[in-house]
């Protein structure tokens, strides 16, 4: 009784546990004859600090928990908090704001604007916002990700890893409430994929970032903390900290 | 092939339909024109074979001097009344009238202002005479034909110009004083109620000699021949009876209207407007081959499917071609319809520059409508060629991923140049919507610079005249300071053009505060084998007017002594006449003039002066040219230049409605003030390129936002607001059409730059009309933002979430 155990770093705001959540989600497609339910009532919490693997079978509703977690869409049903804040009812200004400070994107492909350098890629966000730049916390980030010599490269003259590099630095450098990642190693070879990810996991060891990941890729899900399974909109299972054997078991399991 | 090619267009409603607006306006407007000017022209043609019906024989005083108009009231020769009885008692003329007939007949409403721009025709005729009448140009529109000293009949355009009706009183001044008359008919000129701009004043012949200054003369008579008596017969017959010092020809051959001179006006427009009108489809087909190439580029999926099924690439060369015939086909059929419209704009839009001209019975012209299908079917088929080529091009396994935007050529560097210069601003003041749109514009160069170059041609055009156009002036301006140092010029209405009437010269001469007032008349007279213009000083004239000798010396006070004359340094040169030549000079009466050639003048290529190639002292001018009017008159005041005296001035030249008074700088630029209404055509030009280049850079938004998808989807996810997003579109669209004006103005430069230095050793001046070129940029701003309203709202409205999962 005498010891007290911190469950969160002490720099965090203790604003709330939960970085992002959505209770009652439902996403229905289409008029009422095609109508086609891709998330009928999902209801999961992503405590900050938490690396959440979302995997599943084509159209189980992966993608589309994470648009609605990210505000990209709107849900039919339920409600989607951010931080605390309730994202219904937000119009679009107020979306876009948000997405520029607490919220990170990494994307499958097609990353970065072609026509800034990595270094304007990764402060687009802050400029969008009209905020200055903080030059230690570039230098830090840049650092991080390994780009400091490329920062003046356009994007057509990095490669895959070296983009999606820029990418997470980009989702990094506001330090959002929690990053996005849609298929992050999805096109890139293991060797470049496995920085990637190695990148994410640092991300969330040393600055307790939360991240929500969509992948089909078992050695990505391996890293997180948790792996969320869906099938047909609805969330089936759940593993905390599994082994990569096991993810590839509960998937086999769950597809069947 | 052809059912795909036509579902294209459909679904591409936007792409097609500004293709088609493009064609549409190069064919209105060459229809236009057409339709305009060759109605212009049989209008002209039939005025001749109505007003010159009947006048079988036309005699007139033959003269030394040919019929030019380089000297406003020149002097010209009229034979005696009894002329008129001698040409009526000659056997086989069945009717004789003679005529009178001026070109400075102002007509003047109550408060002063004289009606139209001149010419401004006076008649005097025995309109009472009904067999006489057959032989007058005029027909009888209302009212009675004009009898007595009081009585004048007038046109029925400038009757319905200035509201004039049957017995109103008007003024009519025809050099002197003007007198005032009450309108007792309205006649038509032929069959048409206009003369282009000209005005029409009838009176009967005494009046009009009394009026005129032609007591006991007459310019003309006209008879008809007998019947039986052959027209050529009856013009052998009369040439024989009355000598070597009479002229005899055919009414039309005379052209006492000088309706040749309105045939060749007409010529001028037609080739503006058809110039216009080839402008208008050269930016088109730039617009059709960007709007075609885009298609290409975005068809680029499809194109690849099409090859990798079968087709061959002449099948898909073939789809691009029948699109670009289809987009023809349609602009042509509705810029026919729209040309005719267009036409009776024009005459309208020329009517308001002052350029009224006749348009009786508008129709389209076969050649016009052949014209204009071939110009709006072909042009866009050869803009087709290129995309079709590169359609062709597409290998059947094409990658299915985003394009690289293309390494640009040399012209594309440049572009790229211009646009990272005219997008710094906006880098600057529009955040990262601004400096994402400056890289947009920068990074497909050849892209930016095709959609832009419709706005170039207009722009280079525009600069270039209007760089010319204030030169002129500038030269002018500094010409008259140079040369002229009265305090008031003396001229007429007309821009200071038209001669000044020497009564009202007198007049001033009689106002208070003015202490002397100079006359330079001028004449044309012939000298050996050519003509020359003729000049006739005073000494009070030479006092402030100054002259540039090259050689020789100036006569006492300026003026050339008694028996001797200046000429210019270019008519010397041009007619190999030298210092202390002896000249001898025919006026249009037949007196002749021996003078020694004292001194020889300077005169610049572009003279706005315009006071003649040979310079006389008033004394012996004054014994054989015309002493009616002047050149101009120069005023020196006690005072020097003041409102007051001014007014004064033109208090004093109350009775002379067409003469004009003001200060040598501003005479100097009103003398070329008309320069301004050909800039007018030019800007006119410059609405059109803007127009057409609007449809070109919503083209080519539209599509690059369609290209961009993804990216504006990623800045989206990034956090850009709607409202940024749209901004970027608006910037690039801006700057796309500054690269086209930029672009333009630095052509239009080059251009004014090098024909200013072919020029300057005539004396014109290179003067930078910063206003219009900042005007220039402000339009393509506005065009740019017109152009950017659909592209950004469809970018604006683009869902993120399609964005970023397209595939």
């Amino acid at each position: 009784m005498l010891g007290i155990t911190l469950d969160r770093p002490p720099e965090t705001p203790v604003t709330t546990s939960v970085a992002v959540s959505g209770s009652g989600l439902a996403r229905r497609y289409g008029d009422a004859d095609t109508a086609v339910d891709a998330l009928r009532g999902v209801d999961i919490d992503v405590p900050r600090g938490q690396y959440v693997a979302v995997m599943g079978p084509s159209g189980s509703g992966k993608s589309t928990l994470m648009h609605l977690l990210a505000g990209l869409d709107v849900p039919t049903e339920g409600i989607v908090r951010i931080d605390g804040e309730d994202l219904s009812g937000l119009s679009d200004d107020r979306l876009a704001k948000l997405r520029r400070t607490r919220v990170g994107f990494i994307f499958q492909s097609y990353n970065l604007v072609p026509t800034l350098s990595a270094e304007e890629n990764v402060v687009l966000p802050l400029e969008l916002a009209g905020e200055r730049v903080d030059s230690a916390w570039l230098e830090l980030v840049l650092d991080r990700v390994g780009l400091t010599a490329r920062r003046d490269h356009k994007p057509a003259e990095l490669s895959g890893g070296q983009q999606q590099r820029v990418a997470v630095a980009r989702a990094l450098v506001t330090g959002p409430a929690v990053l996005f990642a849609d298929e992050p190693t999805g096109n890139l070879d293991s060797r470049s994929g496995a920085e990637v990810l190695g990148l994410l996991r640092d991300a969330v060891d040393a600055d307790g970032q939360t991240i929500v990941m969509v992948t089909h890729d078992p050695r990505a899900a391996a890293i997180a903390d948790r792996v969320v399974f869906l099938a047909d909109g609805a969330i089936v299972r759940e593993l905390h900290s599994p082994s990569e054997d096991l993810v590839i078991a509960t998937m086999a399991e769950v597809t069947a | 092939m052809r059912r795909l090619a036509f579902a294209d267009l459909r679904a591409h409603r936007l792409r097609t339909l500004l293709s088609v607006i493009a064609v549409t306006l190069g064919v209105a407007l060459v229809t236009g024109s057409m339709t305009l000017t060759g109605t212009m022209t049989r209008a002209a043609s039939s005025l001749s074979d109505s007003a010159y019906t009947g006048v079988d024989a036309a005699v007139d005083a033959r003269s030394p001097v040919g019929e030019s108009s380089d000297v406003l009231g020149a002097t010209r020769p009229t034979l005696p009344e009894a002329a008129v009885s001698r040409v009526a008692a000659t056997p086989g003329v069945g009717v004789a009238a003679g005529e009178v007939l001026r070109d400075d007949a102002q007509i003047t409403r109550e408060d002063g202002k004289v009606s139209g721009s001149g010419p401004y025709i006076g008649v005097g005729f025995p309109f009472a005479d009904a067999a006489a009448r057959r032989l007058s140009a005029f027909h009888l529109d209302s009212g009675a034909w004009p009898t007595g000293p009081g009585a004048v009949a007038i046109d029925a355009a400038t009757a319905d110009h200035e509201g004039l009706k049957l017995g109103d009183a008007v003024r009519v001044a025809a050099g002197g004083a003007a007198r005032p008359f009450r309108v007792s008919g309205i006649v038509r000129f032929g069959e048409v109620k206009a003369l282009g701009t000209a005005t029409m004043a009838l009176f009967d012949l005494p009046t009009a000699q009394a009026l005129f200054d032609r007591r006991g003369r007459v310019d003309s008579v006209l008879a008809a021949a007998d019947p039986g008596t052959p027209a050529a017969t009856l013009r052998t017959t009369l040439a024989r009876e009355l000598g070597a010092s009479a002229r005899v020809r055919s009414g039309r051959a005379q052209d006492r209207f000088n309706l040749d001179g309105l045939k060749q006006f007409v010529g001028i427009i037609q080739k503006i407007l058809l110039a216009l009108g080839i402008v208008a489809v050269i930016v088109g087909a730039f617009t059709i081959a960007n709007a075609l190439s885009m298609a290409v580029a975005q068809q680029q999926r499809t194109l690849a499917l099409l090859r990798s099924v079968g087709a061959t690439r002449r099948q898909v060369r073939r789809m691009v071609v029948l699109q670009s015939l289809a987009i023809g086909v349609a602009g042509s059929v509705i810029g026919l319809a729209a040309g005719f419209g267009l036409a009776q704009g024009m005459a309208s839009l020329f009517t308001a520059l002052g350029l009224a001209l006749p348009t009786a019975g508008m129709q389209l012209s076969a050649g016009g409508v052949i014209a204009a299908v071939v110009i709006g079917t072909v042009v866009p088929l050869l803009a087709a060629l290129r995309p079709a080529r590169r359609a062709a091009r597409v290998a059947p396994a094409a990658a299915l991923r985003d394009a690289a935007d293309p390494r640009p050529g040399i012209a594309g560097r440049a572009v790229r140049v211009i646009a990272s210069v005219v997008g710094a601003p906006a880098a600057l003041l529009g955040g990262v919507p601004g400096s994402l749109a400056r890289r947009n514009a920068m990074r497909r160069p050849g892209r930016t610079g095709s959609t832009a170059i419709a706005l170039t041609i207009g722009v280079t055009l525009v600069a270039a005249v209007a760089i010319i156009v204030s030169g002129l002036k500038g030269t002018a301006r500094s010409q008259v300071a140079d040369r002229v140092s009265a305090d008031y010029v003396v001229a007429s209405q007309e821009q200071g053009w038209g001669p000044a009437s020497r009564d009202a010269l007198r007049a001033v001469a009689d106002a208070p505060g003015v202490r002397r007032v100079g006359t330079v008349a001028l004449d044309r007279a012939r000298l050996g084998k050519t003509e020359a213009t003729v000049a006739g000083v005073d000494r009070a004239a030479t006092s402030m007017l100054s002259y540039d000798f090259v050689s020789g010396v100036a006569g006492p006070g300026g003026v050339p002594g008694a028996g001797e004359a200046y000429v210019t340094d270019r008519y010397a040169k041009a007619h190999k006449i030298k210092l202390g030549d002896s000249i001898t000079l025919r006026s249009a009466t037949g007196e002749p003039v021996t003078a020694r050639v004292s001194a020889l003048t300077r005169e610049p290529a572009i003279d706005v002066l315009m006071i003649g190639d040979v310079t006389l002292p008033w004394s012996v001018y004054r014994s054989a040219f015309g002493t009616q009017l002047a050149r101009f008159g120069l005023v020196e005041t006690t005072g020097g230049a003041s409102s007051s005296q001014q007014a004064t001035i033109d208090r004093a030249m109350n009775a002379f409605p067409g003469a004009y008074v003001q200060e040598p700088g501003r005479w100097g630029d009103d003398q070329v003030a008309w320069l301004d209404q050909v800039l007018a055509i030019i800007i006119v030009m410059l609405a059109l390129a803007v127009v057409v280049s609007l449809l070109g850079i919503v083209n080519t938004l539209a599509l690059s936002v369609v290209e961009r998808t993804r990216e504006i989807g990623l800045l989206r996810a990034a956090g850009m607001t709607r409202r940024q997003v749209r901004r970027m579109v608006r910037w690039e669209s801006v700057l796309t059409a500054l690269v086209g004006a930029g672009l333009g103005i630095v052509a239009g430069l080059a251009i004014a730059g090098i024909l200013t230095m072919l020029m300057s050793e005539w004396g014109l001046a290179f003067v930078l009309p910063v206003g219009i070129l900042v005007a220039i940029a402000l339009v393509a701003v506005a065009a740019g933002v017109v152009a950017a309203v659909i592209p950004a709202r469809r970018a604006g409205r683009m869902d993120v979430l399609a964005a970023v999962t397209v595939d």
